[in-house]
């Protein structure tokens, strides 16, 4: 995959400038940095989201995205989430994240943690190629956190997508992470892009 | 039970006073409830008061598919653009105050008196009402949903019916609740200037012979009529509309 964006700005407002960078298929990269660093809007470029800027992004592939909020559609039940993105295994993939007992559950009735895990499932319910996550442990309780951490984790070990995960809480968010992206300054830029040596779970 | 219990003893008490206002106020031409509901049956019975309704009702709902569907379009266009939104305003703000009676003479003159002409007319005064509550709705849409259908690429009518219409249906219950109000009515209007059948000739026809029983009769029985849809069609639907509403056992 290949990320290239010379500039973004929103209105007069320049966010970030020369963020360019290669990721192997496959492979695990925690994108950090001070909030309003542009990680999120980082995130929307990568997603095709957001197409307002100068640069190009390519080889992203086949996508799933877990959005911050996990804007499940509350009108419908878990299953429902998950056929409407044209899912397939509804049920295995809510298993994978030990929902296997909401299907028929409306998101309303489930805690955040539990709507996250649902928000995961609908994402890899697709085979994407490409996962990105938008700060999927924040406001969560630590064991809840924790939890979840191992799933994403345990689930990538599992169908080694492309992940790329945002975080602002880089030491407990980088579990099996290779690489660690932070952007700094205003407008931000890479100001720091490592290798990690990481052992398997 | 007292959810059956208060509209009940409610339209008791005012079938009461309307009763003692044509026995004993000096209240001339107000003939009392029950003479009112034999000259019901008796037209029942003939069969001419069934013709007339159905008349009316077919109109009713012509005029109201084709205004939902119209101002439906024209709401959410408007909703989403906000340059035709910006120019198209003045239009709406002026179609909105248009009279009904207006509409309807215009109608007649340009189109003939014909069917098509009549239930155009309902429509044209009812469309700028829809559009302007879908409009609203469509505003309100959550754009974080609008992005999830981007991301995982659904397609553009599963988006409309699974993204977009839930998201709306408060909206057009509103519409359709309010439309079916406004609507019977300026049906009846226009079935008084010109058709030849319908519970709003039959009015004009009692008024100029001044039967006031018949004419409280035919406008009794529609409203009877209106009533039970609300109860058999609308209510249960948004019910279901809302279903997943009432799921809920808390919010995040």
């Amino acid at each position: 995959m290949h990320i290239e964006i010379q500039r973004k700005s929103f209105g007069q407002r320049h966010v970030l400038r020369d963020v360019t960078f290669d990721l192997d298929p496959g492979s695990f990269t925690v994108i950090t940095g001070p909030s309003g660093s542009g990680k999120t809007t980082l995130l929307r470029i990568i997603a095709g989201l957001d197409d307002d800027y100068a640069g190009s992004v390519s080889g992203v592939g086949r996508l799933g995205v877990v959005f911050q909020e996990p804007r499940l559609l509350p009108w419908m039940t878990v299953g429902g989430n998950i056929e409407i993105v044209g899912g397939t295994a509804i049920r295995d993939a809510l298993t994978a994240v030990g929902l296997e007992d909401d299907i028929n559950t409306f998101p309303r009735a489930l805690s955040l943690g539990m709507a996250r895990r649902a928000a995961l499932a609908r994402a890899l319910s697709i085979g994407p190629e490409t996962l990105l996550l938008d700060e999927p442990f924040v406001s969560l309780d630590e064991a809840t956190a924790n939890e979840m951490r191992k799933l994403v984790a345990g689930l990538w070990h599992k169908h080694r997508f492309t992940c790329v995960l945002v975080t602002h809480a880089v030491a407990a968010d980088r579990m099996a992470a290779q690489r660690l992206i932070r952007l700094e300054g205003a407008p931000a830029t890479i100001a720091e892009d490592l290798r990690l040596v990481t052992s398997s779970p | 039970m007292s959810r059956w219990l208060w509209p009940i003893g409610s339209l008791a008490v005012l079938a009461g006073i309307w009763w003692l206002a044509a026995h004993f106020a000096p209240v001339r031409n107000l003939p009392p409830p029950e003479q009112v509901f034999a000259v019901m049956i008796e037209e029942a019975q003939s069969g001419e008061l069934f013709r007339h309704i159905a008349a009316t009702l077919a109109r009713v709902v012509a005029a109201f598919v084709l205004a939902m569907g119209i101002g439906t379009a024209i709401g959410i266009f408007l909703g989403r653009s906000a340059t035709a939104n910006r120019f198209f305003d003045s239009w709406l703000i002026f179609a909105l105050n248009m009279p009904a009676l207006v509409t309807i003479v215009l109608c007649y003159v340009w189109f003939g008196l014909t069917e098509a002409a009549a239930v155009l007319a309902v429509a044209i005064n009812k469309i700028p009402n829809v559009a302007v509550t879908i409009r609203e709705g469509t505003r309100a849409l959550d754009p974080g949903f609008d992005e999830v259908a981007q991301v995982f690429r659904i397609a553009p009518l599963k988006r409309l019916t699974a993204i977009v219409y839930p998201q709306l249906e408060p909206y057009i219950a509103a519409a359709v609740r309010s439309g079916l109000a406004l609507i019977w009515k300026i049906v009846l209007v226009v079935e008084l200037l010109g058709r030849s059948n319908g519970v709003g000739f039959q009015i004009q026809l009692y008024f100029q012979n001044f039967d006031i029983a018949r004419i409280l009769a035919y406008a009794l029985a529609f409203v009877i009529v209106v009533q039970l849809i609300e109860w058999l069609l609308i209510r249960p639907w948004e019910r279901h509309a809302r279903r997943w509403r009432l799921e809920a056992s808390h919010a995040y």
